[in-house]
Formats: C-alpha cells, sequence, structure tokens
C-alpha cells in the first residue's frame, strides 16, 4: 500500500470538511438544490484531489522536465472560444468562424513542446547563470535576453537521476485504516447511544 | 555570448517557430510564469484604473442631491461594471496571478505546471474583459443589473440589448479563465515542490494561495453553471417565470459568489502575513495555526452563501448563520498570529510595511461588519442599505487592496529589479488610508438612515448630503492616490535594475534568486537554498550570525 502523501491529503481532507458541512446543512432540512449543489461543488473538489493523488502514484512530481516553448495554440484557441462565445451575443453565424482558429491551434500545438528524451540546450538571461539540469530549449520569456550557454558549462551535463521511491509500509498503511474505522464506528455507536439515552 | 559546443543541438527549435524574446510572440505567447503572471497583474491594475474612473463618476454624481452628471441608465450601467470588473477583472484575478508569479518561486519550482494552459487561462480573462467592458459600445450600453444579474430583471425581456449578453459572455471567459489559472497554480504547489520544501514549509503566501485555489476549484464551475442559466434566461426568457428558476439562479451564483470573496482575501492576508514577518524580521507565528485556520476558514467559506439570500425565505438561515458566525474563529486565529507576529519585532516601516499595517483594522470593520450582516435580524434590516456597500467596500477595498499594494511595494523590486520609490510609496499610502476611510465610513451612517443602494440620486431633504459630500471627497483622495502610484510606477521602471536580490532581508526563497529572476527561477549562481522550515533565508542568516559570533 501507498504511504499516505500530504499533498493528496490536504485536499482530501479540505473536501471531507466540506462533506460535513453539507451533512449539517441537511439536519437543517434545506431544500434539495442548495443541498446538492454543495456535494456537487465537494465532488469536483474531491476529484481534483484523486487527479493528484494519481499524478502522486505515478511519479510526477517534481520540476517539470520538459516544457513547451510558447504558447502560441493557447493564443489561438482563445480567440477560436472567444469567436464561439461572441455569436451569443451577435449571432451564432460568428460561432462558424470559431472552427478556424481552433483548427490552427491544433495544427499548430503539436510543435510548442520537446520530443520526449530530446536533450535540450540550456539558455539564460545574458549574463546570468543558466538554470540547472536538461530543460528545455527555451527562447527565454523573462525581462532580457536568452542566449546560448557555452558547451563546457555544467548545466550541459547528464540530467540528475530521480532519487527511488521510497517503498510504502503495508502494515502502517493497513494500522491506520483500522484505527480510523473502529474510530468511525465507535463515533457512531456514541452517537446513536447519545440519542437514544437522550 | 556564443554557443562553443561542437556536440550537436538536437531539439533546436526551427527558425522563426517561436517567438524571440522581446518579440510580441515571445511575449503574448510566453510559457513564463513570471511573464504570464506579470501580465496577469498588469491587466489587472489597468482594469482597476477603469473601475475606479467609473467610481469616480459615480460619486460626482452623489456628492450633492439631484445632480445629472450621469443619466440614470448609465449610472445603473456605471454601478455594474464597476462592482463587475472590480471582482471578476481585478481582485480575483489579481489575487490568481499574484499566486502564479510567486509560487512557483517560493516553493523552488522552475515553472508553473502547464504554462500553455496558464496562458490559455490568461488570454481567456483578457478576451472576458474586452467583452464585458465593449458594453459600452453597444446601442443600449453595457449591462446595468448589478453585478450579480438576477433574473428576471437579467432576461431579455426586462434588460434587452446585447450588453447584458456581453456581460454573460465575459463573465464565462473570465471564470473559465481563472479556475484553469488556479488548478494550474494549486497544482503547482502541490506537485512541483523543490526537494526539502515539504507542505509544512511553504510560506504562509504560498498557503493562502492553496486555500484560495482550493475554493476556486469548488466554486468557479458554479458561476459557469449561473452563468449558463442566464444565457438560456436570455434566449428564453419564460424560464425566469418559474420563481424555482429565479431562487435557483441565486443559488448557484452565491454558491460561487461567496467564495469568491474568499478568493479576494485569502492571497492578499498572505502577502501582508509575509511583509508583516519580514519587516519584523522574525518568522511568522503560529505558523501551523494560521496554516490549519486557512484551510478551515475556507472550507466553512463554502458553506455560508445562502446568508445572501436570508431575506428569500428560501435558505436555511439558521444554518448559513451558524456557519458565517462561525468564521470568526479561523479569521480570529489569522488576525492573533499575524499581531503576534509584530510583538517583539524589530519593526521596519516601509511603504509594504503600512499598506499591511492599515490591512489589520480595515479589513476587521470589514469582517466584523460582515458578522452583522449574517445575522439574520439584522441583515433583514441592513438589506440593500448603504450599510452593506460600506461593509463590502471595508472588506475588498480597505482591506484586500491594502493587502494587494503591500504585496506590490514588497514584490515589486523581486519583479522588476527596481525599488519603488518610497516617498511617492507613503504619499500614496496616506493619501490612500485618509481617502479610504473617508470615503468608505459614512457609508455606514448612510445605511443606517436608510439610503437604498444603487440609487442614481437623492433629495436634499433626504438628510444624506453631508455623508456623501465627505465620501465623495475621499473618493477624490483615493484618485489622487492612484495618480501618486502611476507617477511612482512611471518613474522608477525608467531607472536602470538596481534592486539586489534580497532588498528587504525577505525570508522566503524568491529572495535567493536575482531581481527580476532568471528564466527557469533558479540557477547556478543563484539556486535553491538548503530549506529547513517555511523561512529558509531567515534560517540561513540565523545561521550565519550564530556562526560569526562563535567565531567571534
Amino acid at each position: 500500500m501507498m504511504k499516505l502523501k500530504p499533498a493528496h491529503a490536504v485536499v482530501g481532507a479540505w473536501a471531507a470538511a466540506n462533506l460535513v458541512l453539507a451533512l449539517v446543512h441537511l439536519g437543517f432540512h434545506p431544500r434539495s438544490l442548495p443541498f446538492f449543489l454543495y456535494i456537487g461543488g465537494t465532488a469536483v473538489v474531491a476529484g481534483f484531489g484523486l487527479a493528484v493523488l494519481l499524478a502522486v502514484r505515478a511519479g510526477r512530481v517534481g520540476a517539470q522536465q520538459r516544457q513547451p516553448r510558447r504558447a502560441s495554440a493557447a493564443v489561438l484557441a482563445v480567440i477560436g472560444v472567444a469567436l464561439g462565445l461572441a455569436g451569443f451575443a451577435y449571432g451564432w453565424w460568428l460561432s462558424a468562424l470559431a472552427f478556424y482558429p481552433v483548427a490552427l491551434a491544433a495544427w499548430v500545438l503539436r510543435g510548442e513542446r520537446l520530443p520526449r528524451g530530446a536533450r535540450p540546450w540550456p539558455v539564460a538571461l545574458d549574463g546570468a547563470e543558466p538554470a540547472r539540469g536538461p530543460r528545455l530549449v527555451y527562447h527565454g520569456s523573462s525581462i532580457g535576453d536568452a542566449v546560448p550557454v557555452p558547451a563546457e558549462h555544467p548545466a550541459h551535463g547528464p540530467p540528475v537521476p530521480p532519487p527511488p521511491r521510497p517503498q510504502p509500509s503495508a502494515t502502517v498503511q493497513r494500522g491506520i485504516w483500522v484505527v480510523v474505522l473502529a474510530s468511525a464506528a465507535r463515533g457512531v455507536l456514541k452517537a446513536l447511544r447519545g440519542r437514544r439515552d437522550g | 555570448m556564443t554557443a562553443t559546443a561542437d556536440r550537436p543541438v538536437p531539439a533546436s527549435p526551427a527558425a522563426g517557430a517561436g517567438g524571440q524574446p522581446g518579440s510580441i510572440v515571445g511575449v503574448l505567447a510566453s510559457t513564463d510564469h513570471k511573464r504570464i503572471g506579470l501580465l496577469t497583474l498588469g491587466t489587472a491594475l489597468v482594469l482597476m484604473l477603469v473601475a475606479g474612473g467609473l467610481a469616480l463618476t459615480m460619486r460626482a454624481q452623489l456628492v450633492q442631491p439631484q445632480l445629472h452628471v450621469l443619466s440614470n441608465d448609465r449610472y445603473d450601467q456605471f454601478f455594474t461594471i464597476h462592482g463587475s470588473v472590480m471582482i471578476f477583472m481585478v481582485m480575483t484575478p489579481f489575487a490568481i496571478g499574484m499566486g502564479l508569479y510567486l509560487v512557483p518561486l517560493q516553493i523552488g519550482a522552475p515553472n508553473v505546471a502547464a504554462p500553455r494552459t496558464t496562458m490559455f487561462s490568461y488570454w481567456l480573462y483578457v478576451t472576458g474583459a474586452v467583452a464585458m467592458l465593449s458594453g459600452f459600445f453597444t446601442d443600449v450600453g453595457a449591462a446595468d443589473h448589478g453585478w450579480y444579474a438576477y433574473p428576471p430583471l437579467s432576461t431579455s425581456r426586462y434588460t434587452p440589448g446585447q450588453g447584458v449578453d456581453l456581460w454573460i459572455v465575459g463573465v464565462a471567459l473570465a471564470g473559465l479563465g481563472m479556475l484553469i489559472m488556479a488548478g494550474t497554480v494549486l497544482w503547482t504547489a502541490l506537485l512541483k515542490r523543490a526537494p526539502g520544501m515539504t507542505m509544512l514549509r511553504m510560506p504562509v503566501f504560498t498557503w493562502s494561495v492553496v486555500a484560495a485555489n482550493l475554493m476556486v476549484i469548488g466554486s468557479f464551475p458554479s458561476l459557469l453553471a449561473a452563468d449558463g442559466i442566464l444565457a438560456i434566461g436570455r434566449v428564453r426568457p419564460d424560464l425566469f417565470t418559474h420563481n424555482a428558476w429565479n431562487i435557483g439562479y441565486q443559488d448557484v451564483f452565491w454558491f460561487f459568489g461567496h467564495p469568491v470573496v474568499y478568493v479576494m482575501f485569502f492571497p492578499y492576508v498572505g502577502a501582508a502575513a509575509e511583509v508583516l514577518a519580514t519587516f519584523a524580521s522574525r518568522k511568522f507565528f503560529g505558523y501551523k495555526f494560521f496554516v490549519i485556520s486557512q484551510l478551515l476558514f475556507a472550507a466553512l467559506s463554502m458553506s455560508v452563501w445562502g446568508h445572501h439570500m436570508f431575506t428569500t425565505g428560501q435558505s436555511a438561515n439558521d444554518y448559513f448563520s451558524m456557519t458565517s458566525i462561525a468564521l470568526v474563529i479561523p479569521a480570529g486565529i489569522e488576525y492573533f498570529d499575524m499581531l503576534a507576529t509584530l510583538v517583539g519585532g524589530r519593526l521596519r516601516f516601509p511603504t509594504a510595511m503600512l499598506f499591511a499595517l492599515a490591512f489589520i483594522p480595515q479589513f476587521l470593520v470589514g469582517g466584523l461588519t460582515g458578522i452583522m450582516a449574517a445575522t439574520p435580524a439584522l441583515d433583514y434590516q441592513i438589506q440593500d442599505s448603504y450599510f452593506l456597500v460600506g461593509h463590502w467596500h471595508y472588506t475588498l477595498a480597505a482591506g484586500s487592496l491594502f493587502g494587494l499594494f503591500a504585496g506590490v511595494y514588497f514584490w515589486f523590486p523581486k519583479a522588476t529589479g527596481r525599488v519603488l520609490h518610497e516617498g511617492l510609496g507613503k504619499v500614496h499610502f496616506w493619501l490612500w488610508f485618509v481617502g479610504t476611510n473617508l470615503t468608505f465610513l459614512p457609508f455606514f451612517w448612510l445605511g443606517f438612515h436608510g439610503m437604498p443602494r444603487r440609487i442614481p440620486t437623492y433629495l436634499p431633504n433626504d438628510g444624506f448630503t453631508t455623508e456623501n459630500l465627505i465620501s465623495s471627497i475621499g473618493a477624490g483622495l483615493l484618485g489622487l492616490g492612484a495618480m501618486v502610484f502611476i507617477l511612482n510606477v512611471a518613474e522608477t521602471l525608467g531607472r536602470p535594475r538596481t534592486a539586489p536580490p534580497d532588498p528587504w532581508e525577505g525570508h522566503t526563497l524568491e529572495w535567493a534568486t536575482s531581481s527580476p529572476p532568471p528564466t527557469f527561477n533558479f540557477s547556478l549562481r543563484y539556486p535553491v537554498p538548503p530549506v529547513r522550515s517555511y523561512a529558509p533565508l531567515l534560517d540561513l542568516r540565523e545561521e550565519e550570525q550564530h556562526a560569526r559570533a562563535g567565531a567571534g
């Protein structure tokens, strides 16, 4: 079993807190819409937490090595989306025009990211040291000019191998589950007993 | 500098394939989180001037009874677009944009996760703002239904024309943009941290962004749903002849509308907290309590939306009143932490610190009057009065806006390599401190005396004249202060970059790199320092002092 990682635990705990508040809301006899609205919002956050969990399990943590060079496709896509929605105000014929920038964006998109395994050429701001590690061919869009780095520079060295992933402890994880379930059962029993006594 | 390598350059981009750094494409299609962040912040500041101009015109209209600076229709459009722009296009994007600029730096990451998607979100936001403001150029003018666009008033039956359509399009674009941007920043904070930067070593500002962005993920889809309901209502206005849809819209809208208040607050309280700790020269007090209270605050914030609907008789008033009042607990912890950070500190008072200090009591006024508004018995009395306008503006203008400017003065050297002029900064601060309180404090009295919100004028014998006059004088001071700020920025940007990496003796990682930071934030010359707590640079300084003392 996997060791509990705080990143998704934070999102999960936050979604759980919202679920508790939604359930408390139920005790005040709300209309169905507000209740399900709250549950829906909580489910969206829980879905995000699940995505974080999957990313953690897939090892997609730490600095991102492959990065896109530019975002022209994003600009074109926004033009498409804006045209599509502008049809709502100015007539739906305008929305049909959205196809062209979106298609162009899809065409441009592929060339914007380095192919997997490409060995990029590190660049840095003029006069500054380059970023460490093999990142990407990057024109640089910070203030200043991006320039190539000399070949003898350590930034051209081999990439640092990722640290080995720690092996999860199944016993500890199982123990946590037992404690959590026992506490929950105890809480429910206590609540039921309190209600019966009351 | 030339490349001296004889090895091949395998992934060099084709000539002309991408924008060069200074080119239009290089700037507008950048994948650098700092560039996208600065574009977002700059756009929000420009739009703040637009919304401020609308507000000043409204204050000119109300300075005396029965003035006709604006027609009644135009006045309605002005307050609608002022509120909409400030919320959807200024305070929210600025809060999320600050996170976009600072979070990767503070956690030692080279860039934001999914930078292209982030740029996509920025352009959605810009086109949204353009769409909303373009309503002024239509035949019937811009939307005039108030920033929450209640149906049936906002349907095509009662508000025909393209102004409302463009408002809906603008809100959809900007709302979607902010949802995406918040998602990428949150993903970065959760998954792209540098080695050693554990969750409980993240700076308080980053935590405040995490809490705010969690709320965005949970609540902004609801804005898009509400916008969709309105859009359907524009096409089929009969939809809103059924009251279930009118009340339903209010629920769906406010499920977004209240959390967004805290989205417009948390990053600014985080900024103020960083400023207070830095200029008190000590670690932020009660870090873990602050983090837990932020998350609790954020969770509770999702459960209070119904207090906007007390007077409809359709919300569970007891529940929403209880959760709203419960907000004082995490808020109290945060306030205690901020004040305790100052106690015993070696205080310095640059402009950023002044804004952060003023933020504390001014937001408190907004928060405490919010507790009043969250009490149904009181809310029935103050509903739709100027009291609520006062509460709201103390929260956002006197509160969050001061946190915003604390952040601007604090991080301006990091972003530009230039320190803003302190003298002009202090003039800006004092004009705004006096102007804010002169403008918004009289709103409470106006509400108490029965002045309804959103009226374009009033009669001399209504008894509203003096308070409105004072308020308009205060608004003038705010306008003057804004001009001083613009002058300061213009004058500073004209000077050479002389700011050192850490002009303030900061605590967090962004101060370990150059000003402005290099392309991937940290480099061999400015590496990520060891991270042993949420104030790694303060740790290093203290270690150095101990070593010196030991050697001495």
